[in-house]
């Protein structure tokens, strides 16, 4: 039984402008009939019949341009979308290191904030009790922590937001490249701290442009270009085929200047 | 001051008046809140799986706490006008409970609606303006009997609700066709919201 297992998956995102935000604006377009504003939601196809699956101890590596679906892919398997047609199947606890600024209570000092996050991502109360001073020791922030979260600076409630979502030990990791860490003493810790989640998960999903950070951390490998998927197997045939990919669409993107 | 423009004695005033803040501050705050519930969260339900509920609880939790609060006014109030104690006040207890059951399908159809259009919130807070001055609240509902304006009061929903629970603060029996009101609103706004929530559940996230 896979661990993760992702079958026929297509994802359809509905796409508001501003125009279909206004309820003014709607109940103004069923009157006119619709006839000269057409009922104009627009849908991007995100993801086309993709299907993948992971074994227990296999790390894959989402690779592909901007656009290509990856985050989307990440979302489906943390639950956060549900897909327009397929089957998204996850087993164990997910942890999804997406993007930080997860909601915190401004009010609220470090502490309580430790305390509300942690529940948000579905720890228990003794299990947060329990983490507490690893979490408030890894922030270095000290006494700050007794003060509400509204007096920190960006970068120090970037630290404790990453130390709170740093702090589950997750069966499955789904880690997005851009998930940013503050200067550069504390990028060196946050980077070993993600490496110790990485080693310690039974799989991890991790979306990344860069060939290297993909082959320290992954296995396999799952391409993705507009949607569909391209390849999927080890990760180092999975490059090849995006090196040849990129190759063809420079190709193509440059055959206009060669005339 | 309002004892003398509406011609009614301080002493029976006063506790009406306080009564009706208590309930309706934290009926009016946590309906304001709901309007940016889901709008508010959109980082954390981006990130993990969480049942929408879960926002509409804690509002929920919030405003009762602070319904608490108020009612040690009520309480300072009651003693200083010297009300007297009366089994009526056992009615406040299912009036609590009909405002939770409300409370929730109420809020999250507006959490839902203000997500998706976004000019939405501000219609939710003008709403509450008006009908704090039309729901008797600061002037009682009997300024106006035998008048036109006695059926505006009549059809206000928000009237019903203040009056089941107001009422028995005061030691009065609530007004049984305030309480036929309740019950029907409960379960048409519980079909509706059941209705609402299943259609758009799996699209909330994309109005965030």
């Amino acid at each position: 039984m896979p661990i993760i297992d992702v079958r026929n998956v297509s994802m359809n995102i509905p796409v508001y402008g501003m125009h279909s935000r206004s309820f003014r604006q709607v109940l103004f377009r069923r009157h006119t009939g619709g006839a000269i504003l057409e009922d104009g939601t627009i849908f991007v196809k995100a993801l086309v019949d993709v299907s993948f699956s992971a074994e227990k101890g296999e790390r894959v590596a989402l690779i592909g341009h901007n656009g290509a679906g990856k985050t989307t892919m990440l979302r489906l398997l943390a639950g956060v979308y549900a897909p327009t047609s397929g089957e998204v199947a996850v087993q164990g606890r997910i942890s999804a290191l997406l993007n930080i600024g997860l909601g915190m209570d401004l009010e609220a000092n470090g502490y309580e904030n430790i305390m509300h996050v942690g529940l948000m991502l579905r720890m228990t109360a003794d299990e947060i009790k329990s983490k507490m001073d690893e979490i408030a020791e890894f922030t270095e922030l000290g006494d700050y922590l007794n003060l509400p979260v509204r007096t920190y600076s960006s970068g120090m409630q970037l630290r404790l937001s990453f130390a709170i979502v740093t702090s589950i030990k997750p069966e499955v990791l789904l880690l997005d490249e851009g998930f940013g860490t503050g200067d550069a003493r504390f990028t060196t810790r946050a980077q070993k701290r993600v490496n110790v989640l990485i080693e310690s998960s039974h799989a991890l999903v991790l979306a990344t442009h860069s060939e290297d950070l993909a082959k320290q951390f992954c296995n396999r490998g799952l391409l993705l270009n507009e949607g569909c998927a391209v390849a999927f197997g080890p990760i180092n045939e999975v490059f090849e085929t995006y090196r040849e990919l990129v190759a063809r669409e420079g190709r193509s993107a440059a055959a206009p200047f060669e005339k | 001051m309002y004892a003398g423009i509406f011609g009614q004695d301080i002493k029976g005033y006063l506790p009406y008046l306080s009564t009706g803040f208590t309930v309706w501050v934290p009926l009016s705050t946590y309906l304001t809140e709901c309007s940016t519930a889901f709008t508010a969260v959109e980082a954390t339900v981006k990130q993990v799986r969480l049942p929408y509920m879960t926002f509409i609880f804690s509002g929920m939790v919030r405003n009762v706490i602070v319904f608490g609060h108020h009612v040690i006014i009520y309480l300072v109030v009651i003693a200083v006008v010297g009300m007297e104690l009366s089994e009526n006040m056992l009615y406040a207890l299912p009036a609590m409970l009909a405002f939770v059951l409300n409370g929730v399908w109420a809020g999250a159809t507006i959490a839902i609606v203000c997500a998706r259009f976004r000019d939405m919130q501000q219609v939710v807070v003008n709403m509450l303006v008006i009908m704090f001055f039309i729901t008797p609240i600061l002037w009682p509902a009997n300024t106006v009997r035998g008048r036109m304006q006695a059926t505006l009061v009549d059809m206000n929903i928000f009237h019903h609700f203040i009056d089941i629970l107001r009422a028995p603060m005061l030691g009065m029996a609530p007004d049984l066709e305030s309480w036929y009101v309740v019950g029907a609103t409960t379960v048409f706004g519980w079909a509706f919201l059941i209705w609402l929530y299943a259609r758009t559940r799996n699209r909330i996230i994309f109005w965030l």
